[in-house]
């Protein structure tokens, strides 16, 4: 399926293909597109190229064939570095400097970026108070002294803190505990709400990704097999691959229903 | 004691300075070598591999061996020079392979996150990656400082003054209180760094600039304090030759004294700077080379007068193996020096130095021996130096006196002394001018074939000495002046009775009336 272009698309992904040394196909004509506010979530199982098409937008792994745009210019026009200042990264695991603090972390990328230094510490403290920690107790901690949803939060705080237009997450919350998750998955779309940035989401999980997106890609051996809206994806699954993902969320839900319902 | 504790303090200043030179710059020059080449490698497994064989090859090396054998390798130079390479190579290995290991070991979680929050490479490395491999890089630094530290003491052979003065001519002559003192000095010196390099970390760690702001500054001033008395080392170094004045006698002028490692030439050497600075020279001392390299010094004119035995230069210099005896010895030792080398020969000091074998008095009547002969067959051990055994002189006697069921037990020549009175071994290959052959009641077999060469004392000058008649002119009075009496005086003097070599020199000044 070939994505709708449009004119104010902050990320436009089109035949983008990856080979890896030993002729792995890891990413096969993949397109997506994601608009400001917009959330675009992948699929899929293990080893399905959705690392590799995540890494490839910041050049994270140098794109093989196909074309990515980035506020309408080509990727590979920009230098790597610079690119990455432009847009969030928040990885599996935290990926926090264990050497430097809360602020630190958070300050790196305006600091890389040359912001004077007034500017970057009310920028911190804003974004502590955004990803709700309490900038007095948090500031200076260093990493280990977190719990890991307070680490998560730290990363989405420094991957938001140069205002980048797109926002990327592999597997952002797949480490934490159910009940974390969930908060932090509340918190995070308040925040895309009120920021209007626009998000690619990496995820295993198909709840996550039905609860959080606006359009979901699903991935199977490097290709795009359906990009759809949770409830298109729901109602009308393009390939049986689509159904099997859909049937794990469906039995839970269907099970927590039946226990619901029971005298 | 107290006397050779008092002793032991006043030389302190050259010799630790020495010391503190010769290893902060060996540790900065292997600290400047092996970081980068150790960043290098951290990401270049072709580099690495051979980069830590190499270095891990050297470490292998003896420290005396790799010091000694940088001597020929900087063709024959001594002193500051071979000491500086060797220890840098030797301090080497321990930064780079910290280094390579710390920097492998940064988690790659976190060196992607560098790249994805828009770090450079080299921004990554130095705000990422050095700080998570700092500690272990400082472990290196750690263990190069102990091992170099360590290490310097070894400098002393190859002519470089250190802590290892104190150890070599201690055990030489007996001195207990230097060879401890040395140990305990070099020792603090090591901890003391270790300790400045620990509180650096640590400062580093902590960003806590008070800290670092006093370890930087107790490092200024322990390099300050080495490198001062260094400067003023320097300042009046014009060796004799070079310096073309026309001043009465030697006023002025740098003479360079060196001694072989034991009690006869430490007394001799103290005995021609006694005589040299009466005439207004600044006398160096380079005291405990080895003796190939006390010869190579002497003909590169690293060192400007040392004595030497016309029996081992016979041997080691000539490569002869036949005994024409003793005069022709002289003087045919004498011609080639001359010719082949430039050194000057000014004569026999007057005595005799050979190898005898001697034997406790009681084993000597048990045995009913009174010269090498009535050894023959029998199944003793021999104690001598290291040298001995791999001397003509021995396969020699070994031939003659059919000695072929004798075991050679190579020692340190101080300890062999005692080791025959004890009856620890049978039979030593003495010096004959040691004070303990007497002390001891040794008696010293026969060699009724006349198979061990003579070894007169020789003054022998450098070709840059030799070409100023007032070196030779000064030197002149101790021509002939010592009999083997007096040099066995002043020998026991030393080794039984714990005089300093100085004071022993004085003692053979005032026999010699001068
Ligand atoms: N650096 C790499 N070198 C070679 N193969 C790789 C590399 N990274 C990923 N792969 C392979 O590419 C495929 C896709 O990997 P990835 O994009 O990480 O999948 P996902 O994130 O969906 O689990 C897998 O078969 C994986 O083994
Ligand atoms: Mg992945």
């Amino acid at each position: 399926m070939s994505p709708a272009a449009t004119a104010h698309d902050v990320l436009r992904v089109e035949g983008l293909t990856k080979h890896y040394p030993g002729g792995i196909l890891a990413a096969d004509n993949v397109g997506l597109t994601a608009a400001a506010g917009e959330l675009i979530a992948i699929v899929g199982e293990s080893g399905s190229g959705k690392t590799t098409t995540l890494k490839a937008i910041n050049r994270l792994i140098e794109p093989g064939a196909g074309s990515i745009l980035f506020q309408g210019r080509d990727v590979m026009s920009l230098e790597a570095h610079d690119l990455r200042r432009e847009i969030g990264w928040v990885m599996q695991g935290d990926g926090l400097f264990p050497h430097l603090t809360a602020a630190q972390n958070i300050a790196l990328t305006p600091r890389l970026l040359k912001w004077a230094p007034a500017r970057i510490a009310a920028r911190v403290d804003e974004l502590l108070e955004l990803v709700r920690l309490d900038p007095a107790d948090f500031r200076d901690r260093l990493p280990h002294l977190m719990s890991g949803g307070q680490r998560q939060r730290i990363a989405i705080a420094r991957a938001l803190a140069a205002e980048p237009p797109l926002l990327l997450l592999d597997e952002a919350f797949s480490a934490l505990d159910p009940v974390t998750r969930a908060g932090l998955q509340e918190d995070f779309i308040a925040l895309q709400n009120r920021l209007q940035f626009a998000a690619v989401m990496v995820t295993h999980d198909m709840a996550e990704a039905l609860l959080l997106a606006d359009r979901i890609l699903v991935m199977k051996d490097g290709r795009v097999v359906q990009t759809a809206t949770p409830s298109d994806l729901v109602n009308r699954p393009a390939d049986p691959y689509v159904t099997e993902l859909l049937a794990a969320p469906a039995k839970q839900a269907r099970a927590v229903a039946a226990l619901e319902q029971a005298p | 004691m107290s006397d050779q504790l008092a002793e032991a303090f006043t030389v302190l200043p050259q010799y630790l300075g020495g010391h503190m030179r010769l290893s902060m710059a060996a540790i900065a020059c292997a600290i400047l070598i092996s970081l980068p080449l150790g960043i290098l490698a951290a990401r270049r497994q072709w580099l690495a591999g051979p980069a830590l064989g190499i270095a891990g090859t050297l470490q292998t090396i003896p420290g005396l061996a790799l010091l000694a054998l940088m001597v020929p390798i900087l063709g024959g130079t001594i002193g500051f020079a071979p000491a500086f390479v060797a220890l840098t190579l030797y301090g080497i290995l321990p930064v780079l392979r910290n280094t390579i290991v710390g920097l492998q070991g940064v988690d790659p979680v976190v060196r992607e996150a560098a790249r994805g929050v828009g770090m450079t490479q080299s921004q990554s490395l130095i705000e990422v990656e050095l700080p998570l491999a700092l500690p272990t890089i400082v472990a290196g630094i750690r263990t190069a400082v102990v091992w170099v530290v360590g290490a310097a003491v070894l400098a002393t052979p190859v002519g470089a003054a250190s802590l290892g003065n104190y150890i070599f001519a201690g055990l030489q002559t007996r001195n207990w209180t230097a060879v401890l003192f040395g140990c305990v000095a070099s020792a603090l010196l090591a901890i003391l760094l270790d300790q400045i390099v620990r509180s650096y970390e640590i400062a580093a760690r902590r960003r806590n600039r008070v800290m670092a702001a006093l370890s930087t500054l107790a490092g200024i001033v322990l390099i300050g304090g080495a490198l001062l008395p260094g400067w003023l080392d320097t300042a009046g170094q014009s060796t004799v030759a070079g310096d073309q004045a026309e001043a009465i006698g030697l006023e002025g002028r740098v003479v360079v004294v060196g001694s072989k490692p034991f009690t006869e030439q430490f007394i001799l050497a103290a005995l021609f700077e006694r005589v040299l600075e009466a005439e207004g020279a600044i006398v160096r001392r380079r005291d405990g080379l080895g003796s190939t390299v006390a010869f190579d010094a002497l003909a590169s004119s690293g060192i400007d007068v040392y004595a030497d035995y016309s029996g081992t230069l016979w041997a080691n210099v000539l490569n002869r193996e036949d005994n024409p005896g003793r005069h022709r010895i002289i003087a045919e030792t004498s011609a080639a020096l001359l010719n082949d080398y430039g050194i000057l020969s000014l004569g026999s000091l007057g005595f005799e130095n050979a190898y005898g074998f001697a034997m406790s008095r009681e084993g000597a009547d048990r045995l009913g021996v009174t010269s090498i002969a009535g050894l023959a067959g029998e199944r003793v051990t021999i104690g001598a130096d290291s040298e001995f055994f791999v001397r003509p002189e021995w396969t020699g006697t070994r031939e003659a006196y059919g000695l072929q069921d004798a075991t050679p037990r190579p020692m340190d020549s101080t300890f062999m002394y005692g080791a025959v009175r004890d009856g620890q071994v049978d039979v030593i290959t003495a010096y004959t001018t040691d004070g303990r052959i007497a002390a001891y009641d040794l008696v010293i077999l026969d060699d009724p074939r006349g198979i061990l060469p003579p070894y007169d004392a020789m003054i022998l000058l450098s070709p840059e000495a030799a070409a100023d008649d007032a070196v030779a002119a000064a030197l002149a009075p101790l021509v002939n002046a010592i009999t083997p009496a007096m040099m066995r005086e002043a020998n026991r003097r030393v080794d039984l009775e714990g005089q300093t070599p100085e004071q022993a020199a004085d003692w053979l000044w005032g026999e010699i009336g001068g």
